[in-house]
């Protein structure tokens, strides 16, 4: 029996184990992957059912959290293997001592849960795994902290002096001096709401923003004149009523005449009846309570109109955007400062708020920030020239050190910031900050990103090609790569020459760039270099240069397709590139271009040549693709050629020529 | 802080009715009313049994018998406070009511209580329909009836089982309350040491030390405000910062906020003078009134807060809101106030406005912020509604004065018994008639005090007259508010 115990408590406790290694890897997966992948998700959502079938099974799951080590029921359950395997690390690390879960932690709040930890992990800004278990309260996860130990350990000593030694404790004879007087006063005149206090103000500036702003005005504010309402007035006379009943019930008390007061002449029965008529167990003399009714209650009681008020100040409030209120707190702090150092202050700390933003992700705060300190080195003006120069160090200052590797970093988390967004952050940055910016283009991941960054340095780069040429000769292909695409839009004799030095580029990757730039490349050099890339090394940059020359089209692009047909290196070419080419100059030149072709239709093989062949061929299927008149002619008139080989190729080309312009007979 | 309640370790320690005996309540309740809907062979009375009994047979676990209790309209699980929702509370205040006119205190659920006896237990007390003619029948009725493992407690059995349960539960609150206190004190002094050296702040220490603050306003708020009427710190800067925080949370809990937003507040408020620790020292400790110069250099701590904050704390929701918080606390509604606006006149947020309502209340009753004399809660709240009222948001202040009372917990009263009382607590019927500890008379202080909720019947015969300034008789409201009460 006690073996088969033992069995059992052993099998349970393997089984909590397995469950919380499977934690650890379901985290480790959920932190890595986008949350669309569907590794993760499927991985989560075994675990959820393994995690809530085991609650099921054993009820609710206590853990105590070591700083290595996980215990359950006083068992070891689970042991760190290392810095990348620590789950008792993450809890106990996050001040967690103590983790439970209960049947109330279903299959939904597992998800909740794996959320809330995959965004502790993520988070680049010191997030709090407590904090943020604390805000979610997810149902049926309990957990305790060090700070459950300390608190609890704490004795609450926390006033200045002991009691003993305050003012008003007990002297030596124990009695506390000025106690009795308590009873004997009469200061019920506090409730009084007609006198009229001339400190009473807990600041002086009472100053309309319009004003001058920095000398205190206060005081004003205790006139005493502000008009009451008609309930502050009854309840002020009521109060004053409740005075004068004070007094007489006093007067009538059996302690009167040791309080001393005279008697005032006004009866107060009913005050005084009010006043004993309680039934005071201790038949002490008693006081009459002041009217507080219509101040009290009814007023402070929300009616739906106010609970709807309620309901607007929370939503109103739902509204707030952190980022934008600090950029904005920003701007007008800058505006505060008078002098020099305060003024520097300040910017340096729209500095960090700068490099928080970017951190964050928040690219169009930060860049909003950027500009208007741009803005504000002009409204500052000349005549403060260390202020605006301390703006202009600002803007240097933030694109400095890791910033670039920041900024990418944050882009490439954050897919969803538009290219419109980098844009315009990026076009606060003057040309001083080009080659920096330039940098960018060695992390940046996403397209959308990279194209920003391309116009961007595009833009200022006319007038500033010399740092933007730096990025050609760079030893990493990325940072090329980023040139060719700047240096093309750019599109100047000095920049197509400067793309001239990556035709030969030993990086291939680069060489394919340099083809795909250059489409779009407005400069009628473009061509030429495009007419070097045709005899590339890789074919597939070959092919693509053969299309990217006809894809700029125009006599142009013609003329250069003639010039590489008609070259020597031509025939060297496979059959495939000799077609590609043919087609091209085909398409490029229509009419044109039917009488070169025609020669190496009619060209005579009499030793049936491969490579001679191969042309014959590679030209009817350009003639085929022609969509001009004469090659149409051209092509007919060689369906009834003598020689059979022509007579077939040209009636086969033409089948293909009705085919490419009407399509497949079986089409419908 | 933390989730799980101290009753894990020893469950009569629980102050509040953990997750499970509130779910438990509440199913239990909803039986009572759907057993006079339908009867027991009904598909939905079957599944709401089966619901209160897995939850009653789960609580067993925990608990040898299990016993709703009703004392002074709270219902209270084996000692612990069960807490409504505002519409759990309409359902079950007219059975609380019914069970009051029955003379019925509660009912003890025995361990061996079968699952057929509940069944029959509440088919019984659906048919009970109460009116003036049949209230005694119907409860000879239910003395009469007995069900296996259930028993029924008078209000009499109840009241004198478990004498001044409240009493002894507010104390431990109250023990509670003074060790967040005591830590949130002790947290800010290190943010304040760190500010001072400009080092960074830990925002996570603070924001957790907000968390317990939160879930103590949440649990019971009067134990906490009754602190904020101590005076007595060498440096009032700190218990000035924790008890904004704690009137902006009590607020923020009125106004419905999620514990997100509750979060960022208290940690605002926490926040919002942090600018003072960059003026001079001998400003701050200043013992007479300021002059122009003071306050000119005063005028600064918002925007010294608001960039203390920013320097010194990783930017995030929170520490965005509390730079937002420090800035403008000082700004009026209608643009008046300081900093004086010079780049665009943007609105206070929600959060501004109610920190500046607690900050004011505040620095005035204390009298050790700005003024150098102490005036009366009562008096501050008048003048923050009459002279001062374009100062702050009228709702907003109204919902403020809803939560001190015309008499915060803290004050020391006259009574009209010639007692002089310390408040505890405002009593939801009546904020004129709060709950309070009546510590001496005309003869001298009490050896135990009296614990008395003025708004019931039992102690009708007492009134407040006046709230006593401690100070004008030698006394310290410190002394009553820390002394630890046997009850």
């Amino acid at each position: 029996m006690t073996l088969d115990n033992d069995k059992q408590n052993r099998l349970r406790v393997e089984a909590v184990g397995r469950i919380l290694k499977d934690l650890l890897k379901t985290i480790k997966v959920v932190t890595l992957y986008p949350s669309d992948n569907p590794l993760p998700n499927s991985l989560r959502r075994s675990f959820a059912e393994r995690l809530v079938d085991l609650i099921e099974d054993y009820g609710c799951l206590s853990f105590k959290i070591g700083p290595e080590e996980i215990r359950w029921d006083g068992e070891l359950v689970y042991q760190d293997a290392g810095k990348e395997e620590c789950l008792a690390g993450l809890f106990f690390e996050a001040g967690i001592n103590r983790l439970g879960f209960d049947e109330a932690f279903d299959f939904d709040v597992v998800h909740r849960f794996l959320d809330l930890v995959r965004d502790f992990q993520s988070s680049r800004n010191g997030a709090d795994l407590v904090a943020l278990l604390w805000e979610r309260q997810l149902p049926g996860l309990t957990y305790a902290t060090v700070e459950d130990v300390s608190l609890a350990d704490y004795r609450g000593d926390y006033l200045a002096t002991p009691a003993a030694s305050r003012a008003g404790s007990a002297d030596d004879s124990g009695k506390i001096p000025g106690y009795q007087k308590l009873f004997l006063d009469d200061d019920v005149v506090e409730l009084d709401d007609s006198e009229s206090d001339g400190e009473f103000t807990d600041e002086p500036g009472e100053t309309p923003a319009s004003g001058t702003g920095m000398s205190p005005i206060g005081h004003e504010v205790d006139s005493g004149e502000v008009p009451m309402s008609s309930k502050d007035r009854s309840s002020t006379d009521s109060r004053q009523r409740g005075v004068s009943d004070q007094l007489d019930v006093v007067s009538n008390s059996l302690f009167g005449d040791v309080l001393g007061v005279d008697a005032p002449d006004s009866s107060s029965l009913a005050a005084a009846e009010a006043a004993f008529g309680f039934g005071v167990e201790s038949s002490s003399p008693s006081r009459p309570a002041p009217d507080t009714t219509l101040i009290l209650n009814s007023e402070h009681k929300l009616s739906a109109e106010q609970e709807e008020t309620v309901q607007s100040l929370v939503r109103q409030d739902a509204d707030f955007d952190p980022w934008e209120s600090t950029v904005e707190l920003c701007k007008e702090m800058l505006y505060q400062e008078d002098t020099l150092p305060l003024f520097s202050e300040t910017v340096d700390i729209c500095e960090k708020v700068h490099h928080d933003l970017i951190g964050l992700g928040q690219v169009r705060e930060a860049g909003r920030l950027l500009t208007f300190l741009v803005e504000m080195e002009s409204r500052v003006g000349p005549e403060r020239p260390r202020w605006t120069e301390r703006l202009r160090m600002a803007q240097q200052q933030v694109i400095a050190g890791d910033a670039v590797e920041r900024l990418a970093a944050a882009l490439n988390d954050h897919e969803e910031i538009g290219g419109d967004v980098v844009r315009r952050y990026l076009s606060a940055f003057g040309p001083q900050a080009l080659l920096k910016i330039s940098e960018l283009g060695r992390h940046l991941t996403h397209q959308d990103h990279r194209v920003a960054l391309s116009d961007h340095l595009a833009g200022l780069g006319q007038n500033n090609l010399a740092l933007i040429a730096r990025g050609v000769t760079d030893r990493d292909p990325q940072v090329v790569i980023q040139t060719i695409s700047v240096l093309s839009s750019i599109g100047t004799d000095e920049s197509l020459g400067l793309l001239k030095r990556c035709v030969d580029h030993a990086d291939d990757s680069v060489r394919e760039a340099l083809v795909r730039s250059l489409v779009d490349t407005p400069h009628e050099d473009a061509i030429n270099l495009l007419r070097q890339l045709v005899y590339d090394d890789v074919a597939d940059i070959r092919l693509l240069a053969i299309n990217s020359i006809v894809l700029r089209r125009g006599p142009l692009a013609f003329e250069a397709m003639g010039d590489l047909v008609r070259d020597e290196q031509f025939i060297k070419l496979d059959y495939a590139e000799q077609q590609a080419m043919l087609v091209a100059y085909s398409v490029l030149g229509s009419d044109e271009a039917v009488g070169l072709l025609r020669t190496f239709v009619v060209r005579v093989n009499l030793f049936g040549d491969r490579q001679a062949a191969q042309l014959r061929s590679a030209a009817f299927e350009a003639l085929a693709q022609n969509q001009g008149q004469r090659a149409e002619s051209l092509l007919l008139k060689l369906t009834r050629a003598w020689r059979p080989s022509i007579k077939r190729q040209a009636h086969d080309a033409v089948d293909r020529r009705r085919q490419i312009r009407y399509g497949d007979e079986n089409d419908e | 802080m933390s989730n799980v309640p101290a009753a894990e370790t020893d469950i009569k320690q629980r102050l509040i009715a953990g997750e499970a005996e509130q779910r438990f309540v509440s199913s239990f309740f909803a039986m009572y009313k759907i057993a006079r809907l339908v009867d027991a062979n009904n598909a939905t009375f079957i599944k709401h049994l089966t619901t209160v009994w897995d939850r009653f047979t789960k609580l067993l676990a925990d608990h040898d018998d299990l016993t709703l209790k009703v004392l002074e309209g709270r219902l209270f699980v084996d000692d612990q406070l069960v807490k409504f929702t505002a519409d759990e509370a309409s359902i079950f205040r007219t059975i609380l009511d019914d069970w009051s006119q029955l003379g019925i205190g509660g009912c003890t659920l025995r361990n061996d209580v079968e699952r057929t006896a509940l069944s029959d237990f509440f088919v019984f007390v659906a048919q009970l329909r109460i009116d003036n003619d049949n209230r005694e029948q119907i409860a000879t009725q239910i003395s009469e009836m007995k069900f296996p493992g259930i028993d029924w407690l008078s209000v009499e059995e109840v009241s004198s089982g478990v004498d001044e349960a409240p009493e002894r539960i507010r104390q431990r609150y109250r023990k509670i309350a003074r060790r967040c206190f005591g830590q949130a004190l002790t947290t800010v002094q290190e943010v304040v040491v760190a500010a001072t050296e400009d080092k960074q702040i830990n925002a996570a220490k603070t924001r957790r030390v907000v968390h317990s603050l939160i879930d103590h306003v949440v649990r019971d708020e009067s134990s906490l405000l009754e602190l904020t009427a101590i005076r007595d710190f060498d440096d009032y800067t700190f218990a000035h910062s924790t008890n904004v925080c704690i009137y902006s949370l009590v607020i923020g809990v009125r106004l419905g906020f999620d514990r997100a937003r509750l979060s960022q507040l208290g940690f605002s408020a926490l926040f919002h003078d942090i600018g003072k620790v960059k003026l001079p020292k001998d400003l701050i400790t200043k013992p007479d009134a300021f002059d122009e110069d003071d306050w000119v250099q005063m005028q600064r701590h918002p925007l010294l807060g608001a960039k203390t904050i920013l320097k010194n704390l990783p930017l995030d929701i929170h520490s965005a809101r509390a730079a937002r918080g420090a800035f403008e606390h000082h700004i009026n509604a209608d643009f008046t106030g300081y900093p004086m606006l010079r780049h665009e006149r943007r609105i206070p947020t929600l959060f501004s406005k109610i920190i500046s309502i607690a900050d004011t209340f505040d620095a005035l009753s204390s009298g050790r912020v700005y003024l150098k004399k102490q005036i009366m809660p009562d008096k501050v709240l008048k003048k923050m509604r009459g002279q001062m009222r374009v100062k702050f948001d009228p709702f907003l202040l109204n919902l403020f004065t809803d939560v001190v009372g015309i008499y915060p917990p803290g004050t020391l009263v006259l009574l009209t018994t010639e007692e002089l009382a310390l408040v505890l607590a405002n009593t939801t019927t009546d904020t004129a008639r709060p709950y309070v500890k009546i510590v001496g008379n005309q003869s001298g202080l009490f050896e135990a005090p009296i614990w008395a909720d003025l708004s019931t019947e039992a102690f009708s015969d007492r009134g407040i007259v006046r709230q006593v300034d401690p100070t004008r008789y030698g006394l310290s409201a410190e002394d009553f508010i820390l002394a630890e009460d046997d009850v």
